[in-house]
């Protein structure tokens, strides 16, 4: 794999990272006041 | 014998036992689909009978705060999967087969064919910007009934199109979401293709087309035998069941990988229409003009233009959105008109060009829409755990939650988050439009010479953007 696609890869874990782990922040924020209340 | 991945590829999903089994399963997208339904009816139920505060509804806050913004994440992750499980479909689906899961043999469908003209996006995206804009001018959100309405409505039509013309026309054609999600599934690193293209020159039967006693055939009315983009592909794996050769693989791949394809094959095909690049372009404008219309800036120049023409509210916000998009069309043909000439070479002409580079834009489309989203998800999205508590605004407490006031992150933190997103939309709109560019000419000098009026108009947007997102913003509720 040249680095010119790791370059790309680099990016959209990243992009794609950040976006879902934020998702992923208001999933176990309802769960957590489902579980342990507010 | 085992074979050769292409280049690109790191995994294909349908070497896993489990995964295979549950891809080739009938009733898999009918499971879905139900699952889907189960949550469209609370949403109709809160709606018709719930509290009419918007903010209270639950129907309204899944729809607007949580569906509406997840979309574009899903579409980044897993390509066209959320239309596999879409609900909107299923009953034009279901009374069009006359089947729930299973293959039926008759259908109830007209079966006409799409008339020539509207087989583009054309449609999509004419019902894609009213909705954004009925979104924009009537809060939707805050009105639980109409959103409803809205929905239902779009149910019928989908029925209405499925009984006239052919298998999913609706979805292929029509479909305002599809607006969006055709042009992001690009960038997915998620693809269906075919396992091996020798099996599929060799067949003879051609079952992913036509159909057999195990499937239907493609309801998008592509070829999978011969698929190379995820514009179309829903995910239905209709493919995966009918194939007599089991040579359909859903791959783990490299990121971004349609929009700058190896070989200019791809980029020529008629499909990559001008219709889907004009798409990507105008979401570019029309992103940041529904942020700037939540901003205060937007407050006072709308107070002043009101006064100043005569015009109310309404109309002026639908001229100034309708601008917008007009506007991004004709700065982006201009840089294509600039980077024809820079190139230097005239077997590219200015269309192509617009057609190209516009695709290289989608990432920082997503980012700025996924960005303005934060807002929606993560400062307002909280009201979903009260919301949840009681649901219809009938005073219950089923979880304890009802009334609390959760603050999930800090709007700084929210705000610095967005401006993150922004930048790595535009590393990656940049990438793309590199490796774009080297594959029209081989020689690099060339290569920055026909992309530099591109990388500056999209500083340019980037930059607006960030100036954008940095005005605070107002709450929908």
């Amino acid at each position: 794999m040249s680095r010119l696609d790791n370059a790309g890869i680099s990016i959209y874990i990243g992009f794609a990272g950040l976006v879902v782990s934020l998702a992923l922040i208001l999933v176990f924020a309802i769960f957590r006041s489902i579980i342990v209340g507010v | 014998m085992a074979v050769t991945k292409r280049a690109g590829v790191y995994k294909d999903l349908m070497e896993i036992g489990w995964f295979k089994r549950l891809m080739k399963w009938r009733g898999l997208q009918f499971t879905l689909q139900a699952i889907g339904l189960a949550f469209f009816g609370v949403i109709i139920y809160a709606g018709l009978f719930g509290t009419p505060k918007g903010i209270n509804n639950i129907g309204s806050t899944i729809t607007w705060l949580i569906w509406w913004a997840l979309i574009p994440v899903t579409m980044l992750v897993a390509a066209r999967g959320w239309c596999l499980a879409c609900p909107w479909i299923a009953p034009a689906n279901w009374l069009q087969r006359l089947a729930f899961w299973r293959k039926g043999k008759r259908t109830l469908s007209l079966n006409l064919k799409v008339p020539k003209f509207m087989r583009n996006f054309g449609l999509m995206l004419v019902l894609f910007l009213i909705l954004h804009w009925a979104n924009s001018n009537f809060d939707l959100a805050e009105r639980p009934e109409t959103t409803v309405y809205l929905a239902l409505g779009l149910f019928s039509l989908a029925i209405v199109v499925s009984l006239v013309f052919e298998k999913n026309s609706f979805c292929r054609y029509v479909c305002p979401v599809g607006a969006i999600i055709a042009p992001y599934s690009l960038s997915a690193p998620i693809e269906l293709r075919n396992k091996d293209a020798e099996v599929c020159r060799n067949c003879k039967t051609r079952d992913c087309v036509k159909g057999n006693e195990r499937g239907y055939a493609c309801p998008m009315m592509i070829f999978p035998y011969a698929i190379d983009r995820n514009t179309h592909c829903i995910l239905c794996t209709e493919c995966v069941k009918t194939c007599p050769n089991d040579n359909i693989s859903i791959n783990i791949r490299r990121p971004f990988l349609d929009i700058f394809k190896e070989g200019l094959g791809f980029l020529r095909t008629r499909d990559v229409s001008l219709s889907l690049s004009v798409i990507s372009v105008v979401l570019l404008g029309a992103i940041p003009f529904h942020n700037l219309e939540m901003t205060s800036v937007y407050g006072s120049l709308s107070a002043s233009l009101t006064g100043g023409l005569g015009v109310n509210e309404t109309v002026l916000q639908t001229v100034l959105f309708l601008m917008t998009g007009v506007i991004a069309v004709f700065i982006f043909l201009g840089c294509s008109w600039l980077a024809r000439r820079g190139g230097g070479d005239s077997q590219y002409g200015t269309k192509r060009i617009f057609i190209w580079f516009a695709l290289a834009f989608i990432p920082l489309a997503i980012s700025s829409h996924v960005a303005h989203n934060y807002f929606h998800l993560l400062e307002e999205g909280a009201i979903i755990i009260p919301n949840l508590s009681d649901p219809f605004g009938f005073g219950w407490n089923l979880f304890g939650t009802a009334g609390a006031s959760v603050t999930l992150l800090s709007p700084t933190i929210i705000n610095n988050l967005q401006f993150l997103t922004i930048g790595f939309g535009f590393l990656a709109s940049g990438y793309a439009m590199y490796r774009l560019s080297l594959n029209m000419f081989s020689r690099q000098g060339q290569a920055f010479r026909i992309m530099s009026p591109m990388l500056i108009l999209l500083t340019g947007i980037a930059s607006f953007y960030i100036w954008v997102l940095s005005i605070p913003m107002n709450t929908r509720f």
